[in-house]
């Protein structure tokens, strides 16, 4: 039980630190000219259903997430949350095509939860 | 740490365990019901929100069961469990289906005729009928596509209950258990405790003496229970129930032999409106293939549309400007695949393990092939494939292309009917209980919930766990 909590603490921190990543991911996933999206809503939901998975789902994400945001460091100098936009749009076209499995279901979650998420914000909002 | 004394302990308040609850407090036992999730208004949420996702799904419906693919399932964690969310289809058992568990796990006293009594009550005591007014236009279109086949097809009652206001609009109330069992136990005299997980059991030998627990109090703040009892009975759904029987030293066979329900869905369009969020649940299934495949149609509100809508979020923005004219349709195979629920190292967590078998990827691609034959039949002008990169289907000559385009690497499988992680029986080898929900190797120790059903039923099951629920009930009461 204490390695279990330790470890949920490890992961709550984490997941702490992934919400500039997850904004960018939905920045560079959603937005584009015609469409605008409660980008900071939407990033907030999905952190919080990141926070929310089970542990080892988590931990995986919270991983990769961080992984994605050095990533950047890597090929564009900048961590993944501080680039622009087209540069971010570039790092996540990378890892969709990415021959590793994990890389690529990353990227899939963000972009259908995402996608799920902003269009459920607009529809309750439009009838509520 | 603070300590509570029952007779009756029943972990779980989904149908099963609010069922079990409800008998034993009418029949003057002292029961206690302990919920890990919070107690809502059934109503408490719009259905099919992100908001209801959040309240009443374990970890928001992000749940997933690893392989060869993954299987994202959804489980209930509220007071009432997964009746406060899920569509409530009832449909009885079949009987062959009975008749098949009977004789291959050695049930006794079981099979259609003795289980048609329960029926007959569940039926009475949570009510189910049919909406007033008619389908939705979307179901209307299966009806008609399954017609022109010459397939057969019902719709579907539910535990629900409908009314026509005076403006003759048509309002319908969920029946589920915390409208309904939860509480008649409570006036029974029934405690119910939600916030409240039980960790571990305590045990003496084969006996069970207490139950260790965390409860959330109302400042947010946890404390441990223990909780000490007579008699347990574990009814926490397919996944916690042996989470919790193995984390008490119940091995064995508890855990084993998970059975799932695969299903894939695919987005249909058509020439005129079909789709109006407010209809609900659409409540028609093509029967001709049951139990071992079922055809239908989901909630298709925007976002759930986009879900299954392949493409970039630009493109699937473009495809929903069409929205009303498009629904979400289901192909549901009785899983051959077998999976298993251990304990992850270290986490606690359930590590939920399933392998899909290979014929069930041929089952659900033949499954895509005659529901996208049925919706071209009743004039869909547009078929979208679900997998990535692959062109809409515009006519039903192309029909025939989905059979066998599904295989481990590219499927997205979901599952909403998980059970058969206890199964019932009194061949030991394969079940974990008895043939009325006895552990076998405790002599005090009950599991009441889907856990027990030796396979999938190929049906909508809630029907049938209250059903079983009730049978080992009154078994245990004597009557």
């Amino acid at each position: 039980m204490v390695w279990g909590t330790m470890f949920y603490t490890f992961t709550i921190e984490a997941c702490m630190g992934i919400e500039p990543v997850v904004r960018g991911l939905v920045e560079g996933l959603l937005v584009d000219d015609q469409h605008s999206v409660a980008v900071d809503h939407t990033a907030a939901v999905l952190v919080r259903q990141i926070y929310g998975m089970p542990g080892l789902m988590r931990f995986g994400m919270c991983v990769l997430l961080v992984v994605f945001d050095l990533y950047g460091l890597l090929r564009g100098g900048r961590r993944f949350r501080s680039q622009s936009m087209s540069a971010k749009r570039a790092r996540i076209t990378e890892w969709s095509k990415a021959p590793i499995g994990p890389c690529r279901d990353m990227v899939e979650f963000h972009r259908k939860m995402g996608t799920f998420v902003a269009l459920s914000l607009e529809y309750e909002e439009l009838h509520s | 740490m603070k300590r509570i004394e029952t007779e009756v302990l029943v972990v779980g308040t989904g149908p099963g365990g609010s069922m079990t609850a409800a008998m034993l407090a009418e029949a003057g036992q002292d029961v206690l019901m302990v919920e890990e999730g919070r107690q809502l208004h059934v109503d408490s949420s719009p259905d099919h929100s992100l908001a209801q996702m959040e309240e009443k799904w374990r970890s928001g419906g992000l749940t997933a069961a690893l392989g060869n693919p993954k299987v994202t399932y959804i489980e209930g964690r509220c007071v009432g469990g997964a009746s406060e969310s899920n569509a409530g289809l009832y449909h009885p058992p079949i009987a062959q289906v009975l008749e098949d568990w009977r004789t291959q796990f050695q049930i006794e006293d079981f099979g259609a005729d003795l289980l048609a009594p329960h029926l007959e009550s569940v039926v009475d005591t949570l009510g189910v009928s049919r909406r007033p007014n008619g389908y939705s236009p979307a179901s209307d279109r299966l009806v008609e596509g399954a017609e022109k086949l010459g397939w057969k097809w019902a719709e579907i009652e539910r535990f629900w209950r409908y009314e026509t206001t005076a403006d003759g609009r048509e309002v319908g109330h969920r029946r589920s258990m915390s409208e309904t069992l939860i509480p008649r136990a409570v006036n029974a005299g029934a405690r119910l405790m939600s916030q409240t997980r039980v960790l571990k059991i305590e045990r003496n030998g084969r006996r069970a003496v207490a139950a260790i627990a965390r409860e959330v109090g109302a400042d947010g703040q946890p404390q441990m229970i223990r909780i000490e009892m007579k008699r347990l009975i574990v009814c926490a759904g397919a996944v916690q129930t042996p989470l919790l029987l193995r984390n008490s030293g119940w091995g064995g066979v508890v855990g084993n032999g998970l059975t799932l329900n695969p299903m894939v869905r695919i987005v249909a369009r058509f020439p005129e409106p079909v789709n109006r969020p407010s209809f609900g649940v659409p409540v028609v299934q093509i029967e001709e293939f049951k139990p071992a495949m079922t055809l239908g149609c989901s909630y298709s509100a925007p976002p759930h549309l986009a879900m299954w809508l392949e493409g970039s979020p630009a493109e699937v923005r473009k495809s929903l400007e069409d929205w009303e004219r498009m629904a979400v349709f289901y192909v549901k195979v009785c899983g051959q695949g077998r999976g298993s629920i251990r304990q992850m190292p270290i986490l606690g967590d359930a590590l939920v393990r399933y392998r899909t078998h290979p014929n069930d990827f041929a089952a659900m691609s033949e499954g895509l092939a005659r529901l996208a034959k049925a919706l071209f039949e009743a004039g869909a002008e547009e078929v979208h494939s679900p997998l990535p990169g692959v062109e809409a289907l515009r006519h039903a000559g192309q029909a025939d292309s989905l059979r066998g385009i599904l295989n481990p690497r590219n499927s997205s499988l979901s599952a909403i009917h998980l059970h058969s992680s206890v199964r019932m029986g009194e061949d030991t080898a394969r079940c974990g209980a008895d043939s009325h929900g006895r552990l076998h190797g405790a002599d005090n120790v009950w599991v009441n919930d889907s856990s027990l059903l030796p396979t999938s039923p190929g049906v909508n099951p809630q029907g049938t766990i209250l059903a079983i629920a009730r049978r080992n009930t009154l078994r245990w009461l004597g009557a």
